[in-house]
C-alpha cells in the first residue's frame, strides 16, 4: 500500500502525550444528551482501542453526530464521562483537542480564505511553525488533488472538495484520533478511494479513525470495529466480524452482508408501503 | 501551561482576522468603497468633535464645581446624564449589526474544535470588541475626558483618569457582548428573532415621531407645562439620581471624574473598584452564558415550528387547483419573510401613528381622499423591491418550476394573483383601521380610492413581473451581501411616480372638467388592465425565453459567500 502520509513526525505533542500508552483511544461511560424533551443519545457506554478504525452507524436521526460532537467537545454531555486516551475531554478540554483531529458535521471552514490559508491557519492553531505549516498544507493539497485550486476562495469550492480541505485541516497536526462526520460525503470516487487508503495506512500507525457514515460497503471494507446506534441507544459494537456473527445469528460465515445486518438489527420496525399508485 | 494561548495561535488568529477584513474590503465595487471611506471620515471627524466637546465640558464642568457643594453635586448629575447617555449608545449599538451575516468575524463555533480553553475563546471574544467600530467611535471620548481633567487638576489625575478610561471602556464592552449573546440566546428560534426585529423597526419608527409627538403635548398642555417647572419635579428625581450615582456604571466613572476633579481620591478609588466590580460580574455572566451557547445548547440550528393552521376550509377554494397552490406558496414565503412582514404591516402602522400624532381636531381635518392616497403610496414603495423580485424568495424551488409541467403563463398569473392579494390585504386592514380610529368613510371617496388602489396595483405588477424577468438576480438587503444593482429598482421608482400621479390627475382633470372623479378614475383602471394584458403576454413570451437565465441568478451564491 502506498504511503500518502506527509512526513512529519509527532513531535509536536513531546510535553501533552498521553499518559497512558495503553489507555483505550475512546472510552465512554454512560453518557446521555435530551434536547428538551427529545433524548437524543441515551446511556451510552462505548470503548475503541488504539489504532481501530471504528465505523459509528446508524438511520438518520439516531444521535451519531450528537455523540460525535460531546466526543470532541463540540456539545456539552448532560451525563456521563469521556475520556480520551485516558483523558476526560471536558475537564482538560485544550489539552485533549490537541491530540485529536475532527471534521464535523458543518465542516466549520472559514470561507473567505483560499485552502492553503485555511491550512496555514489550522496549522498555528496547533502550534506548528511556519515553515512546517506550508510544507505540509502543500503536502496534503497535493493529496487531496487541490493545488490547483489555491487561489479559490473556499467559499466558491464544492462540496466535495470543501470535505477534502476540511479532511487535511483535521490531518495537518498528524492527530493521535481522528473523528469524521460522513467523510465521504460528496467526494468523488477517486479522492474517496486514496482517502480511505491513507486512513488505513493511518490506523496501521495506530492512530484511531472514528467515523459516521451511511456508506455501509465502505465501513464493511475498512473498519476493524463497529457501533450501531439508533433512537440514542447503542445497540451493538465490538470487532466487525464479532458484531456481524452477533446480528447474523447461525447464518454462515460470510454470507450475509453489513448492509443486511444492519437492516435486520435496526429495520424492522419500517412500515413498508407497496406504493401501488406509482406506475 | 497548556490551558493558555499559545504564541503561534495568537498570531494565526490575528492573520485570520486580517484576511477576512481584507477579503471584505476587496469584494464591494469601488463606489461603496468610497461610501464607506467617506462614511468613515465623518464618523472620525464626528467622533473627533465628540471627544474635543467632552473635553471642554470636563474643563469648564470642573471649574464650576468648586464653586461649592451644590454646584459639585450638579455637576455629578450632568456628568451622570452625559455618560449614562453615551454608555447607552455604546452598550445598544452592537445590537444594530448583532443580526446580521457576520461572516467577517472570528465564529467562536468554528473556533471551538481547535485546542483552545474556553477562557482564551471567551477573552479573544470580548477583546475584540476593543477594535469593533462602534467602541472605536468612544475612545476620543475617553481621551477627551483624560485631557479634560489632566488640564484642569494636573499630571497627577493622569493615571486615575487612565484606569478611569480602561475599566469604562471595557465594562461597556463586555456588557454590550453580554447583552448581544442574551439575545441571540433568548431569540434562538428564526420565528422569534424576526418578529423581534420587526418590533425593533416599528420601535424605531415610533422613536422617529415621539419628539414631535412629545413636543406638541407639552405645548397643547399648559398643565404639563407648569409641572415641568416644579422644583418639587427635580426634588423627586434626586433620590433615583443618587441611586445611579452610587451603583450603575455611569454613575460611578461620573464619581471618579467628580473626585479627581475636587481632589477626593478615597472617592475616586472607591469608584473605580465599584467599576472594576462590575466588569468581573459582567465577565462571569458573559463566560458562562457563551459557554451555555456554544457547548450546551441546542443552538441556533434548531429552528421554528409553523405556525397551526386556524382555518380548515381552503381559502381560495374558487382558482384553479394549480393557480391556488403557487398564490399559496407565495404567501406563505412571504408571510414567513421578515422583509414581507415589515412591507404588510409599515403603513397601517404608520396610520396608527398619524391618528395619535394628530389628537383631536386636526386627524380629522385630513382629507381622507389625502389620508388614502398616501396610504397607497406607502403600500407600493415599500413593496415595491418585492413586486420586482418575483422569483428572489424561490431560490433553488424554482427548478420545480421548471421541471413541471405548468404554463409558463400559470405562473406568472399565480404570483401576480398572490402579490395582489398580499397588497389588498394591506390595504383592507388600511381601510379598517381609518373606519375605526378615523371618520366613516363616504361612499364615493370609497369608491375613489379602491378604484385608484386597483389601478396602481395592476400597473404596478404588470411592470414589476417584466423587471423580475428582465433583472431576476434576488434583492438581499442584508448587508454584507449586494447582489443586485439598483438600477430596476430606480427603474421601478420611476414608473411608480407615474402610475401614483393617475388619481391626481383624475383628480384635477373632474375638477376642469365637472366629471365625477371616479368616473375617470374607471377609465385609467380600463386602461391600464387593458396595457397589462398586453403586456401579460409580452411578459410571458419573455418568460419562456429567459427562465434559465433566471433559474441562473436566482441559484447562483453571493458574492463574497
Amino acid at each position: 500500500m502506498p504511503c500518502y502520509l506527509p512526513c512529519y513526525t509527532r513531535a509536536m505533542f513531546n510535553s501533552d502525550d498521553p499518559t497512558s500508552a495503553n489507555a483505550p483511544a475512546i472510552e465512554i461511560q454512560g453518557l446521555c444528551r435530551n434536547f428538551g424533551e427529545f433524548e437524543a443519545v441515551r446511556e451510552l457506554t462505548l470503548s475503541v482501542p488504539q489504532g481501530a478504525f471504528f465505523g459509528f452507524l446508524g438511520p438518520n436521526g439516531a444521535g451519531k453526530s450528537t455523540t460525535l460532537k460531546m466526543l470532541t467537545g463540540l456539545l456539552q454531555p448532560d451525563k456521563g464521562q469521556i475520556q480520551i486516551l485516558g483523558e476526560d475531554i471536558w475537564q482538560t478540554p485544550a489539552k485533549v483537542k490537541r491530540w485529536i483531529g475532527v471534521v464535523p458535521e458543518n465542516m466549520s471552514l472559514f470561507e473567505r480564505l483560499t485552502a492553503p490559508e485555511y491550512l496555514e491557519f489550522v496549522a498555528g492553531m496547533y502550534g506548528l511553525d511556519a515553515s512546517t505549516a506550508r510544507s505540509r498544507s502543500q503536502e496534503l493539497l497535493d493529496l487531496m488533488q487541490l493545488s490547483a485550486k489555491s487561489e479559490t476562495l473556499l467559499a466558491d469550492f464544492s462540496h466535495g472538495m470543501k470535505k477534502k480541505t476540511a479532511l487535511a485541516a483535521a490531518l495537518i497536526h498528524s492527530p493521535r484520533i481522528l473523528f469524521l462526520d460522513e467523510p465521504f460525503e460528496g467526494v468523488d470516487p477517486v479522492s474517496a478511494r486514496t482517502l480511505r487508503e491513507l486512513l488505513q495506512s493511518l490506523t496501521a500507525r495506530n492512530v484511531t479513525v472514528f467515523l459516521t457514515s451511511h456508506i455501509l460497503e465502505t465501513v464493511e471494507k475498512f473498519c476493524n470495529y463497529l457501533g450501531i446506534i439508533h433512537k440514542g441507544q447503542l445497540l451493538t459494537q465490538g470487532p466487525l466480524q464479532e458484531v456481524l456473527h452477533r446480528i447474523n445469528g447461525s447464518m454462515p460465515l460470510g454470507t450475509a452482508s453489513l448492509e443486511d445486518a444492519f437492516i435486520r438489527l435496526i429495520g424492522h420496525e419500517r412500515e413498508h408501503s407497496d406504493l401501488s399508485w406509482l406506475s | 501551561m497548556a490551558e493558555l494561548i499559545l504564541p503561534q495561535q495568537l498570531k494565526s488568529l490575528f492573520q485570520l482576522q486580517f484576511r477576512l477584513l481584507q477579503r471584505a474590503w476587496s469584494q464591494p465595487s469601488a463606489l461603496q468603497k468610497w461610501g464607506v471611506v467617506v462614511g468613515l471620515l465623518v464618523t472620525g471627524g464626528l467622533a473627533s468633535v465628540l471627544g474635543w466637546v467632552i473635553g471642554s465640558l470636563v474643563v469648564i464642568l470642573g471649574l464650576y464645581a468648586r464653586e461649592g457643594p451644590f454646584q459639585a453635586q450638579l455637576v455629578g448629575y450632568l456628568f451622570l446624564v452625559l455618560l449614562g447617555l453615551f454608555g447607552l449608545i455604546w452598550l445598544f449599538s452592537p445590537l444594530l449589526f448583532a443580526l446580521q451575516n457576520d461572516n467577517l468575524h472570528l465564529d467562536l463555533n468554528k473556533l471551538l474544535i481547535y485546542p483552545l480553553s474556553f477562557q482564551s475563546l471567551y477573552a479573544l471574544h470580548t477583546l475584540t470588541g476593543l477594535i469593533e467600530p462602534w467602541s472605536l467611535f468612544f475612545y476620543p471620548l475617553l481621551i477627551g475626558l483624560i485631557c479634560g481633567g489632566v488640564l484642569v487638576v494636573g499630571s497627577s489625575a493622569l493615571a486615575p483618569l487612565m484606569i478611569l478610561a480602561l475599566l469604562f471602556g471595557l465594562v461597556h464592552i463586555v456588557w454590550s457582548r453580554l447583552l448581544v449573546n442574551s439575545l441571540n440566546s433568548f431569540l434562538a428560534h428564526r420565528r422569534l428573532r424576526e418578529s423581534a426585529m420587526l418590533f425593533l423597526l416599528l420601535g424605531i419608527v415610533v422613536l422617529a415621531f415621539l419628539p414631535a409627538l412629545l413636543g406638541q403635548q407639552i405645548e397643547n398642555n399648559p398643565d404639563w407645562q407648569s409641572w415641568l417647572k416644579s422644583p418639587a419635579v427635580w426634588a423627586q428625581l434626586t433620590l433615583p439620581l443618587n441611586l445611579l450615582l452610587a451603583f450603575s456604571p455611569p454613575g460611578m466613572a461620573s464619581l471618579t471624574l467628580s473626585g479627581v476633579l475636587q481632589g477626593q481620591y478615597s472617592q475616586v478609588y472607591q469608584a473605580e473598584v465599584g467599576l472594576f466590580l462590575w466588569l468581573v460580574l459582567g465577565n462571569y455572566f458573559g463566560k458562562t452564558l457563551l459557554r451555555y451557547m456554544y457547548t450546551a445548547s441546542p443552538g441556533l440550528a434548531e429552528q421554528a415550528k409553523t405556525a397551526p393552521r386556524w382555518w380548515t376550509s381552503d381559502p381560495l377554494f374558487f382558482l384553479p387547483y394549480d393557480l391556488a397552490l403557487i398564490v399559496k406558496k407565495e404567501l406563505r414565503s412571504l408571510s414567513r419573510s421578515v422583509i414581507g412582514k415589515l412591507c404588510f404591516f409599515l403603513t397601517p402602522f404608520l396610520l396608527v401613528i398619524l391618528r395619535v400624532f394628530a389628537f383631536g381636531p386636526v386627524a380629522h381635518a385630513i382629507p381622507p381622499t389625502a389620508v388614502f392616497l398616501s396610504a397607497i403610496t406607502y403600500i407600493f414603495m415599500t413593496s415595491l423591491f418585492l413586486f420586482c423580485n418575483l422569483f428572489g424568495l424561490d431560490g433553488q424551488g424554482f427548478k420545480l418550476y421548471l421541471y413541471g409541467s405548468l404554463p409558463a403563463a400559470r405562473l406568472l398569473l399565480g404570483k401576480q394573483l398572490a402579490m395582489a392579494l398580499f397588497c389588498s390585504a394591506e390595504f383592507l386592514l388600511v381601510l379598517y383601521l381609518y373606519l375605526v380610529i378615523f371618520n366613516p368613510l363616504h361612499w364615493e371617496t370609497l369608491l375613489f380610492v379602491v378604484l385608484a388602489f386597483a389601478t396602481v396595483l395592476v400597473g404596478v405588477l404588470g411592470l414589476g413581473t417584466l423587471i423580475s424577468i428582465r433583472f431576476p438576480t434576488p434583492l438581499d438587503l442584508n448587508q454584507t451581501r449586494y447582489r443586485q444593482s439598483a438600477t430596476p429598482v430606480l427603474l421601478a421608482f420611476q414608473m411608480l411616480s407615474l402610475l401614483l400621479a393617475l388619481p391626481a390627475l383624475a383628480q384635477v382633470l373632474a375638477h376642469f372638467g365637472q366629471q365625477p372623479r371616479s368616473l375617470i378614475m374607471a377609465f385609467f383602471l380600463g386602461c391600464v388592465c387593458l396595457s397589462h394584458k398586453l403586456l401579460f403576454q409580452f411578459c410571458t413570451e419573455l418568460f419562456q425565453a429567459q427562465k434559465l437565465v433566471i433559474l441562473e441568478k436566482i441559484t447562483q451564491p453571493a458574492q463574497g459567500q
